[in-house]
């Protein structure tokens, strides 16, 4: 692993340098709760409230929360599947929060996804020749023999056998599907890939055979991913800096290492302290146990977020909505008491 | 050796599908003894879930339990009547399943859903049952315990459904819980909880328990022993310690070397293991884990295994230690 | 749920006025003049013309369609052309009859249907769950008057089982019931048997099993309650069907309901007796409908409007 490039990539984006991919400005993305006669608009669920971060060309940024935090949405505004509230999300120096669908196109190619489920995100009917080559086909990338050549070449780098191309995605495994997926989000020449929980629905030892071709991929093409799972070990494991999401905010943003090994904001460190570790010697950490569960976020609690939960809450955590402050080496945390 | 509460012997359950004979369990033995807890890890299809749908006796056609033995305190279950076992299910032997979302009636109360197992096996009027079942709801911790026992399971959080799938398995006190992957579909922060509860109660009841999961976390937190599965057949057993830092299959060992670690310093690639679980339908001959083993030998791919104690607490099935 | 119910009824309501405006406006669509109709082949122009003044049938389709609208608000339906009587006096004694023809099809439809439905999802791809299959399948398909007729002359004629037409108790009810029933009943044991099905492989029901409930509590008890929902859409989507049916039968059986007044009616173009079985037809449905979406939030917690 080049671990020099890497390193250097998390050190310009602690600095904040200028070689933005992706720049995403207190994005918003809501959806509204109806009800009544007239169905008036009674109140917002927000799914992502102020989300703001920056994506490095070539780094992976991990973005972790549980089920209801936020991530996938995010995910998905950015990438104009949904049309997000409010916010600004700007690749390579280039607004798309307004942009029509037309003028979203060309950038369609350059932002890639690759689901959860390789089960149900690739169409049954289709031949895995036909799902890769389509979008070849949409954004005119190859004619002719050209298609099948790319096709090929894409199977050859994901892995998967040239005869693979004449068969139906139920004829494979559920690694092999997503490394399908993979092909087909790879086959426009993307820049930035996000990755919606891709081995949640994996098995470890495909999980980690997926994670590896990940991996190779970022460093042959030069990728750059939002790594989007509740997995903290995955996460850790492949993001160079992780951004850690509760009720619709980002509460901490750093470099992997440095999160997972002094994490600044309370929630994170009761996460990283539930995951269940596979040894049974050796310094046991402290668990926090968490009481309750995450409030809705249609009415979510005032100020911080997170103080019904929090073991440090004091008064102005009631009351004041903290802002994302940096402690330093770019690490950044939103909790009023972080030092 | 303590007692014993449940001991399965040489199990096997295949399914008769259209395509061919699935051997879904292929020959599993363990013992279980009082108090204790097992762990059963493995991948999905290396049959932990049938092995537990098998002891329930829930297995449906075209699956059928062809051979092997089932004891529960002497007694094999598989030689029993459906009205036997129905006295046994839910009584003796309870089962927590992996979706709390989906494992319990969305049109019946949560109370009720407590109570009629209650009711039934405690041979108690309803009134009573539900009496049972708010003590339950209060033991596995759902505050405001009066009111919720009158909800619907949609009205509650995923992590509330499993402390409820939990106090209904608990409520007539069985002497076996199997939990099948009781915490994969929560929340990690939920999971701490659960996992916290389990360990709680498994002191409380005295209740020995099989906690199946892939999640080797999962293990290390609530288990003294591990069995390790693959295509059917248990590969290694021991307790939990030796399994983790001292494993001595090639496929626990690459079970771990996939995972990524969380207290690693810096990046490391992982290690996975190379190629595809077999067709259960299709079983290679010899070592079903060979074709995609580091350390086959010619043998592997010839003979089956047929495990060895290493030590007394240390089973493995493999080529490698067998002379 | 009030809020739900409001909204309800002003689509209800908006649902009826569209009946009734394409039912007037069909009536003008077909060739023919109602004023000859009713005053005979021999009768001369004057008369004509004087039964089309009685009528307003020389004005204007508009005018002819609000003056009935208005008529209509204040709950009449007008002056039937061939009896000469009030539409809702006949309507009042016919509607009835045939919803009594209609609750009767509706009690053997749930009879049939719902325990030979649950039948077949026990036996699932067993020697009997192919039978019923079979047999629901040629339920279905085979069409009412068929049926009936068969019935009448089998049951009725030659083993004199039971009268073989015109209005009275139970023994007058059974034949046109069953007549309808077979085929509707059919629909009713598929959906259950499929929801039942569904039902039986969830998670659930595993739950329950592991309970070490017996098979009976198992199906009756958490099975078969969360299996009605389905049933309950389809007899409502059924309802109209049922209607088409009950309107065939009631021809064959001599039975005094709307669906005889529709049949003569029509054939001498009585504009205001069929818009008036038309309404009530429709009026039922809309109903029965409605209180289908109301029966959905009894039976299932989980929906609430």
């Amino acid at each position: 692993m080049a671990n020099s490039i890497k390193d250097k990539i998390v050190d310009q984006a602690e600095k904040g340098g200028e070689n933005v991919l992706l720049d995403v400005r207190n994005l918003k993305q809501y959806f509204p709760v109806k009800k009544g006669v007239l169905q008036q608009v009674v109140g917002q669920v927000k799914a992502v409230d102020g989300v703001s971060f920056r994506v490095f060309p070539g780094e992976t940024l991990g973005l972790v929360g549980e089920s209801g935090c936020g991530k996938t949405t995010a995910g998905r505004s950015i990438l104009r599947l949904t049309d997000p509230t409010g916010g600004e999300i700007i690749y390579k120096g280039q607004h798309l929060e307004k942009l029509s669908p037309r003028g979203m196109r060309p950038f369609r190619r350059e932002m890639q996804i690759i689901f959860q489920d390789p089960y149900s995100s690739l169409n049954p009917r289709m031949l895995v020749h036909d799902i890769i080559s389509e979008p070849i086909r949409i954004h005119h990338l190859a004619q002719g023999k050209g298609v099948e050549k790319r096709v090929y070449e894409l199977l050859d780098l994901v892995g998967l056998n040239r005869k693979h191309a004449k068969r139906y995605p139920h004829e494979f495994s559920g690694g092999q599907r997503q490394r399908i997926g993979v092909a087909r989000a790879l086959a426009v020449e993307p820049e930035l890939v996000i990755c919606d929980e891709p081995v949640s629905a994996l098995d470890v030892s495909i999980q980690a055979q997926i994670i590896n071709l990940l991996e190779d991929l970022q460093n042959e093409l030069h990728l750059s991913y939002i790594f989007i799972a509740h997995d903290l070990s995955v996460v850790k494991h492949i993001s160079d800096r992780v951004a850690v999401m509760y009720l619709g905010k980002i509460v901490e943003v750093a470099a992997s290492s440095a999160l997972y090994a002094e994490p600044k904001h309370p929630y994170t460190q009761a996460l990283l302290s539930a995951i269940p570790e596979p040894q049974v010697s050796g310094t046991k950490k402290q668990r926090i146990l968490l009481q309750g569960d995450v409030p809705s976020p249609i009415n979510p609690p005032a100020g911080c977020h997170f103080h019904s939960r929090c073991r440090f809450a004091q008064e102005i955590c009631r009351q004041e909505v903290p802002a994302l402050r940096d402690l330093g080496d770019g690490h950044l945390a939103a909790c009023h008491l972080a030092k | 050796m303590a007692e014993s509460i449940l001991e399965v012997k040489d199990l096997r359950t295949y399914f008769y599908t259209e395509a061919g004979v699935v051997k879904a369990v292929n020959g599993v033995n363990f013992r279980l003894e009082k108090g204790q807890s097992l762990g059963v890890v493995g991948e999905s299809g290396s049959g932990k879930s049938i092995t537990a749908l098998s002891i329930m006796g829930l297995i449906k056609p075209p699956g059928r339990v062809i051979s092997g033995e089932i004891r529960l305190q002497g007694q094999d279950l598989l030689k029993k009547s459906r009205k036997e076992l129905e006295k046994i299910r839910g009584n003796d032997i309870a089962m927590i399943f992996q979706d709390p979302m989906t494992s319990l009636n969305p049109v019946l109360r949560v109370g009720e859903q407590i109570a009629e197992a209650v009711v039934l096996h405690r041979k108690v009027n309803r009134k009573e049952g539900w009496n049972v079942a708010l003590e339950m709801l209060k033991k596995v911790g759902i505050p405001e315990a009066e009111d919720r026992i009158r909800r619907f399971p949609h009205e509650m959080s995923g992590g509330m459904r499993q402390r409820v799938m939990i106090a209904i398995a608990l409520s007539c006190n069985p002497k076996v819980l199997i939990a099948d992957e009781p915490t994969t579909a929560l929340d990690v922060t939920i999971q701490a909880q659960i996992l916290d509860l389990i360990r709680l109660l498994q002191k409380d009841f005295e209740t020995a328990t099989i906690m199946i999961t892939h999640d080797l976390g999962v293990v290390a937190e609530v288990c003294r022993n591990v069995m390790v599965m693959y295509a059917g057949q248990p590969v290694e057993y021991s307790d939990v310690t030796t399994v983790l830092e001292q494993p001595k299959h090639p496929y626990t060992w690459g079970l771990l070397s996939s995972l990524p670690k969380l207290n690693a310093s810096g990046k490391q690639r992982l290690t996975p293991i190379d190629g595809m679980p077999p067709d259960l339908g299709n079983l290679p001959e010899g070592c079903a884990f060979a074709p995609r083993c580091p350390h086959k030998k010619p043998v592997c791919e010839r003979q089956e295994p047929s495990g060895k104690w290493l030590s007394p607490g240390h089973f493995v099935r493999c080529h490698l230690y067998e002379a | 749920m009030l809020s739900y119910l409001i909204r309800r009824t002003f689509w209800m309501i908006v649902t009826l006025f569209f009946i009734v405006l394409i039912a007037f406006v069909i009536n003008f669509v077909v060739p023919g003049n109602p004023a000859r109709t009713i005053a005979g082949p021999k009768a001369s122009p004057e008369v004509i013309k004087a039964i089309e003044e009685k009528y307003d049938l020389n004005k204007p389709v508009p005018v002819q369609f609000e003056h009935y609208f208005v008529n209509l608000l204040h709950g009449d339906l007008g002056i039937s052309y061939r009896t000469n009587e009030s539409v809702n006096s006949e309507l009042r004694t016919a509607f009835p009859k045939t919803m009594y023809l209609g609750f009767s099809v509706f009690f053997l439809n749930v009879l049939i249907g719902v325990p030979t439905g649950i039948y077949a999802a026990i036996k699932r791809s067993k020697f009997m769950d192919h039978v019923i299959l079979i047999s629901s399948l040629v339920g279905t398909s085979a069409p009412t008057f068929w049926i009936g007729y068969i019935l009448l002359f089998v049951v009725g004629y030659k083993l004199s089982l039971l009268p073989i037409g015109g209005y009275g108790g139970i023994s007058h009810v059974i034949l046109p019931a069953f007549t309808v029933s077979l085929a509707s009943a059919a629909g009713y044991v598929r959906v259950v048997r499929t929801s039942m099905l569904e039902v039986l492989g969830t998670d659930y029901v595993r739950t329950a099993e592991a309970k070490g409930l017996s098979q009976s509590t198992v199906i009756l008890k958490h099975a078969f309650r969360s299996s009605v929902i389905p049933l309950i859409t389809y007899a409502g989507m059924d309802l109209g069907t049922l209607m088409g049916g009950l309107i065939v039968t009631e021809g064959i059986f001599g039975w005094p309901g709307i669906g005889q007044m529709a049949v003569t009616a029509i054939n001498y173009q009585d504009m205001p007796t069929i818009m008036g079985v038309v309404l009530v037809a429709a009026v039922a449905v809309v109903i029965a409908n409605f209180v289908v979406d109301i029966i959905y939030a009894l039976v299932d917690p989980r929906i609430s409007y």
